[in-house]
């Protein structure tokens, strides 16, 4: 089979062409590369590059949304494929931004290197109550992140937390936290599993919390 | 006079950005502060009294100008108000808007009130704030459109900063003229950009609106919150007469590249020391700013970014009794 196809899909995301992905990733389909492979070897290998270059500060938040919004645009052809075939991902992460706090953008980017490094990442948005993170972890979510740009805001983190042990669904679940509002110290005191300062740190921390190389 | 020339010589000048603090001890809630004059007057009364600061800023509030646009804004959280949606998404929206007048326009009057009656009261400068053009842009449009957009559509993305810094002109100028000695332009939401995104499309905004706060006899100062330390460079170019960065960066590296004309406010940790510390480590945080920049005459102490309300009060007490602190 031509891996030409896949490589320029790859190189599709890496420099973030919106253009042409659907077409791309339809004439991979049709040269027949299954969606598994083209979702691992070209959109989160090319991800997975991204990330690389955000931590190396040669890409920015700007190019990493544009590769992002290239990824979805073949996802977008391959989601259906995908979830009748049943492949599991290396594990499920929702991202949520907590109640009352309207910042997006920090979350976002944390979300886009997670999936670059292999996750399925479900985003929760922004302003999202406490018992939306607790329903992603009743709905099999093997890790919760929560975002916190305020400080009025942060006591949300201890909510959902406190929900999740009333429900029985601590123990199965990992909890990060990140953001502008929170330190290492609050984790610690309110019971998370992890503080990542970055989204590097982010995705260390997932991978360290699930015992993935 | 630029902001090096107008800072005592008597004492180490200390300013941390503490609006929320104010409001918390006077009992107050964010939203009285931030729509009743005499409420927000009450809250910088309590702080001038308590701590005396070299420079006293208002209470900071990101959404005033967009508000003044038509944005809707919530005062939810009961901290710091933010702008709902973003609706501005095409040319022809941005074409409707038009710079509004500060005198009569959303909430710009309440803060011209307030600065018109603290001129003269202090015992330092009367410092205001006015949103960074990117950051307006973004509230605008949306951060992550206006991201997508410096690549996808740099023209609109060019015009909407551009709008935006004529607002922050117009704005800057009624506070100058009402009596801020000094507006720190808040450009936050540039922190996402790369050195090359942000000269193409922050720098020479910011330097118009600076040098109009200077032509209007007041000290324009830049505050970018975060790891800043990428666009030190092009922040340096901008024509500030200081740049107030936060905790995640060196101090020596933004010495470095302003040079000795340019004041450094900063930066200790808002949240990590001055909320969840105690005054032990306010010093020691502090201490260790003062031992390395502390000779360095254009250095000012001050909080990395505007500290949360539930900051306690001796945690600021600890950080302005720096302010007689030996340097290295």
């Amino acid at each position: 089979m031509d891996s030409d196809l896949l490589d320029s899909i790859k190189a599709g995301v890496i420099a973030g062409d919106l253009a042409g992905m659907g077409e791309k990733t339809r004439a991979a389909l049709d040269a027949g590369h299954p969606a598994a492979e083209i979702m691992n070897l070209a959109l989160i290998e090319g991800m997975s590059v991204v990330g690389d270059k955000f931590e190396r500060k040669e890409y920015f938040v700007p190019e990493v949304l544009v590769s992002a919004r290239a990824m979805h645009e073949s996802m977008d052809v391959l989601r259906p494929l995908l979830e009748a075939s049943g492949v599991e991902p290396l594990a499920r992460v929702t991202m949520g931004t907590v109640k009352g706090d309207l910042h997006d953008i920090g979350k976002d980017i944390v979300s886009i290197v997670l999936t670059g490094a292999g996750f399925e990442v479900q985003s929760l948005g922004a302003d999202v109550p406490s018992e939306k993170f607790v329903e992603a972890a009743a709905g099999g979510a093997g890790v919760v992140g929560m975002s916190s740009l305020l400080t009025t805001t942060r006591p949300r983190m201890a909510e959902v937390i406190r929900l999740l042990e009333e429900r029985g669904l601590r123990d199965g679940v990992k909890v990060i936290i990140g953001g502008a509002a929170v330190t290492e110290g609050f984790a610690n005191e309110i019971g998370a599993d992890g503080y990542g300062a970055d989204a590097a740190q982010a995705v260390r921390l997932v991978k360290s919390l699930l015992g993935i190389q | 006079m630029k902001l090096i020339d107008r800072l005592p010589t008597d004492h180490r000048p200390v300013v941390p950005l503490m609006g929320y603090p104010g409001v918390t001890a006077a009992g107050r809630k964010a939203k009285a502060a931030l729509t009743e004059p005499v409420t927000h007057l009450e809250c910088m009364t309590l702080l001038e009294n308590r701590f005396r600061p070299d420079a006293l800023f208002m209470i900071m509030d990101l959404t005033v100008e967009a508000e003044a646009l038509g944005l809707d804004v919530t005062f939810e959280t009961d901290g710091p108000p933010s702008v709902v949606s973003h609706p501005i998404d095409d040319a022809a929206k941005l074409a409707a808007l038009k710079v509004p007048d500060p005198r009569r326009s959303g909430r710009m009057p309440l803060f011209l009130e307030v600065a018109a009656s603290l001129k003269g009261k202090l015992s330092g400068m009367l410092g205001a704030y006015c949103i960074g053009p990117f950051t307006l842009a973004a509230e605008l449009a949306g951060p992550e459109d206006l991201a997508i957009k410096t690549i996808t559509d740099p023209d609109f993305a060019k015009s909407a900063v551009d709008f935006s810094a004529e607002v922050g002109r117009a704005y800057a100028t009624a506070l100058v003229r009402a009596g801020a000695d000094v507006v720190a332009i808040l450009e936050p939401t540039a922190v996402m950009l790369s050195p090359a995104t942000f000269e193409q499309f922050c720098a020479e905004p910011l330097a118009r609106l600076g040098a109009t706060v200077r032509s209007e006899g007041g000290c324009p100062v830049l505050h970018i919150c975060g790891d800043s330390t990428h666009l030190f460079g092009p922040m340096a170019t901008c024509g500030m007469d200081g740049l107030s960065l936060d905790h995640p960066v060196d101090l020596a590296k933004a010495f470095e590249a302003v040079g000795p004309g340019t004041v450094v406010i900063g930066n200790v940790d808002p949240v990590g020391v001055m909320m969840e510390g105690d005054p032990q480590s306010v010093r020691k945080a502090s201490g260790i700013l003062i031992e390395r920049f502390g000779d360095l005459p254009n250095y000012v102490l001050g909080t990395g970014c505007d500290l949360p309300g539930e900051t306690p009060l001796e945690n600021i007490d600890a950080l302005m009794a720096m302010r007689e602190a030996a340097g290295a």
